[in-house]
């Protein structure tokens, strides 16, 4: 009897706290940083014409996979678009897993970030975070693709981007959302890697 | 066998099948979920096994929730199952956690559409424990889990942002539409539970009637066995089986201890049994034996047995000869039949007594007239012998101045001295005498085997009863004066009649009487008889009692049989009982009994039946 009741509330204890954690995890949502509301100089080339969506990403972060499934689902309904994915680091020989999902995403153009200079342009703190700029380089969206950390399925973001790609030749208004992803910066150090 | 009680079987065994089935279940379960915990580790290994912040990594937490949550679903549902298995509530709790686990999996694959399957499997497998009712603790677990997490991110759920209203619904009913089916499914299977249920209490049923009938009848072949045991060994008869080719017995009743003197087990010793056959059978026996075991057909046999107490016994075997594959065996029954040789050997003797006795009537009979007629010789002799002897003496003394003859002729004188007249006179009277008591003797002789062979009554006879006892206890009285004699008689009318004839019954009391004196004077002037006489219910007893020293024991069941006598030779020719009890018998309701005898003396009864004319008159 002993061990039932004692089993049955490690169980019971072990749900809830599990439970809460990883509600935790999935919910809090990452640094959302001092994003350029310019088109910094960088070596990407802005798109003149349409708009240009810049999606920066951590090279093993694996809640950034649900973030480039959801641009993958987004993508094709943007119309003519310059989309970028920046790999932070690069790893080079084919790099990790997001690295091989980004490439393997149409009309996307990956570009490996080795030093972190893109990413310090762009001052994004977190993994999955996405920037659009109109033709004219002013910042038409910031924020992220998921619900929640790796969760998939529509959301605010997508729908944000659509309307900022969609709408890029209208008058500048600039639309935020959450950012929800691993951290591109480590806590300890505080310095780019 | 009644429905009632195959229904109650039905209706037990069907709750027995489904707890054993949801048992299983349970442990099935236990299984599964170790199986899902350990997939949806793997699966977060797989997927997303760190978690990054920069280029420090840690664990990913849905490793952590898989372990933790996982494991803590799987606790639970172990638990449950350890502790009450079968029971309610761990079924409606493994449920539950079957269906959160689903949540796990989805959490763990990032809220994949595709992940939403599991419910649907899980839902079937929550089925498999046939309880309708588990699928609604499944489903509201599912619509909980959905319920939060539509609220928090409804496209993890539905698959986009906003959904429309309907959205739940369109879920809910696929939900429900599995439910339908599943409840469906499970009703069927249950009915086909009840169905085999009630076969197999049918058939459990038949079987249980049948085993009782097997049982009742093994018990009756039992007792019947018993029975036939009690009755083969119970009987004086000795069963036995007995092997030629061994000569010994296989088998031999216990009664041949009493017969013989030796144990069953003496006979199971090759060459036990003919050793102690006589001798003068055993070659008979042999050659019988040997002759039937060649031509199959069954004997019978008499031999003699010597048995351990000295003693020769005659014995009857009814044999069968059995054949038994190559084996041939003897099998049969065993008799005493030693009595009746004894009594054969009677009945032979009897036979040649009776022979002898009508023999004797005939010679009686015949001799009567020759006798008749030498008595009266005799009796004419006498009175002339003495007739002739007074002539000779006158002449051998004649009268003073007569004439005498024997001076006239010498020759006379010579032959009278010559006759020895005296002697002649003082013998020849006594011869006479002699001669008529040996002739009375013989008569008398004559006259009892007269009476042996004349044993028919004539109908019409009466006697007074009363009377002729009281002249029958006179009479002997003064035969036996050393014997005291009493007669009692109870009578209301004292002319009262029985239907015999006088003399028959004087024969009858003589004898009693005689038999009773003699017995009583062993007691020598302490000698007593009682001759009493009463009626009733239209009979009379007369009861002869004397205080001598009873019959023995083992004469008893014999004194009324023919020339049977305990008296020693030449004082009594055995032929008194038996004869009185003829008498007796030969008379309308008569009967002659030994009533009682003992050490104090015997009585002796005579019933005789009333003269029916003395009845109507009184």
């Amino acid at each position: 009897m002993l061990v039932f009741a004692a089993t049955v509330l490690v169980a019971i204890v072990g749900l809830g706290a599990g439970a809460r954690e990883l509600w935790a995890y999935k919910t809090t949502s990452g640094d959302p940083g001092d994003v350029a509301a310019r088109w910094p100089a960088v070596r990407l080339e802005l798109d003149r014409e349409h708009a240009t969506l810049v999606m920066l990403v951590h090279p093993e972060c694996t809640c950034t996979m649900a973030s480039l499934t959801e641009l993958a689902r987004v993508l094709p309904e943007l119309g003519p678009v310059r989309a970028y994915v920046v790999v932070r680091g690069g790893a080079g020989d084919g790099g990790g897993p997001v690295e091989r999902r980004a490439r393997a995403l149409a009309g996307v153009e990956v570009v490996l970030d080795v030093d972190g200079e893109l990413h310090r342009a762009f001052a994004a703190e977190t993994s999955g975070h996405v920037v659009v700029y109109d033709s004219a380089g002013a910042l038409r969206f910031s924020g992220g693709l998921t619900l929640a950390r790796g969760e998939l399925g529509d959301s605010p973001g997508a729908r944000a981007v659509r309307t900022a790609v969609q709408r890029w030749a209208s008058p500048a208004t600039e639309t935020t959302q959450a950012v929800f992803g691993c951290p591109l910066r480590g806590p300890a150090t505080g310095a780019a890697p | 066998m009644t429905l009632t009680r195959i229904d109650a079987l039905a209706g037990r065994l069907f709750d027995e099948d489904v707890w054993a089935l949801r048992v299983k279940s349970d442990r099935l379960f236990v299984r599964l979920f170790a199986a899902q915990w350990a997939f949806a580790i793997v699966l977060a290994l797989v997927l997303s096994p760190w978690a990054y912040a920069g280029e420090v990594r840690s664990v990913h937490p849905h490793v952590w929730t898989s372990v933790v949550i996982g494991g803590s679903l799987f606790a639970l549902a172990r638990a449950w199952a350890v502790r009450s298995p079968g029971s309610a509530v761990t079924r409606h709790v493994i449920a539950a956690t079957q269906m959160l686990f689903s949540a796990v999996l989805i959490h763990v694959t990032g809220g994949r559409i595709e992940t939403h399957f599991h419910v649907f499997g899980s839902l079937a497998f929550v089925s498999f424990y046939l309880d309708w009712r588990l699928l609604i603790t499944a489903t509201l677990a599912v619509a909980a889990d959905h319920l939060l997490r539509g609220m928090m991110w409804p496209a993890s759920v539905y698959g986009v942002a906003n959904p429309e209203w309907w959205r739940f619904l369109e879920h809910a009913s696929w939900v429900a539409f599995e439910n339908v089916v599943l409840f469906l499914g499970i009703q069927r299977s249950l009915a086909t539970i009840r169905d085999l249920a009630e076969r197999r209490a049918a058939l459990t049923e038949i079987n249980h009637v049948i085993e009782q009938q097997v049982a009742a009848r093994t018990s009756e072949l039992e007792a019947s066995r018993e029975q036939y045991r009690s009755l083969v060994e119970g009987t004086q008869a000795v069963p036995w089986e007995f092997d030629p080719a061994t000569n010994a017995a296989r088998y031999v009743g216990p009664q041949i201890e009493a017969l013989t003197g030796y144990g069953p087990a003496r006979f199971e010793e090759p060459g036990f049994y003919v050793g102690i056959i006589h001798q003068d059978d055993v070659v008979r026996l042999l050659e019988t034996m040997q002759r039937h075991v060649l031509d199959g057909s069954d004997f019978q046999l008499e031999l003699r047995l010597n048995v351990q107490d000295g003693r020769v016994v005659h014995v009857r075997a009814i044999v069968a000869v059995v054949r038994r594959g190559a084996d041939t065996l003897l099998r049969g029954v065993t008799f005493d039949i030693t009595h009746q040789k004894s009594l054969e050997a009677e009945l032979r003797e009897s036979q040649k007594l009776e022979s002898l006795g009508r023999m004797a009537a005939g010679v009686a009979h015949e001799i009567n007239t020759p006798l008749q007629y030498i008595g009266d010789n005799i009796q004419f002799l006498g009175r002339a012998t003495a007739r002739l002897l007074a002539a000779l003496k006158a002449v051998d003394s004649p009268r003073p101045g007569a004439d005498d003859v024997m001076t006239r002729d010498p020759r006379i004188a010579a032959i009278i001295e010559r006759l020895k007249l005296g002697a002649i006179e003082s013998h020849v009277p006594h011869a006479i005498e002699a001669t008529q008591a040996g002739l009375r003797a013989v008569e008398k002789i004559v006259g009892t085997l007269q009476h042996i062979t004349r044993t028919h009554a004539v109908a019409g006879d009466e006697t007074e009863v009363a009377a002729l006892v009281r002249a029958a206890a006179d009479e002997a009285r003064d035969q036996w004066p050393a014997c005291t004699f009493a007669a009692d008689v109870e009578l209301d009318d004292p002319r009262r009649t029985a239907e015999i004839d006088p003399d028959r019954l004087a024969s009858v009391l003589s004898g009693l009487l005689r038999n009773a004196a003699e017995a009583a004077a062993s007691r020598g002037t302490a000698g007593r008889v009682h001759v009493s006489v009463s009626f009733h219910d239209g009979a009379f007893a007369i009861r002869v009692r004397d205080n001598g020293s009873g019959v023995a024991a083992d004469s008893l069941d014999r004194i009324f049989d023919p020339f049977f006598t305990t008296k020693g030779v030449g004082h009594g020719r055995g032929d008194g009982l038996h004869h009185l009890r003829d008498l007796v018998a030969a008379c309308p309701g008569g009967r002659l009994a030994c009533e009682t005898t003992g050490p104090e003396g015997s009585t002796f009864l005579v019933v005789l039946r009333a003269s029916r004319s003395r009845e109507v008159a009184a």
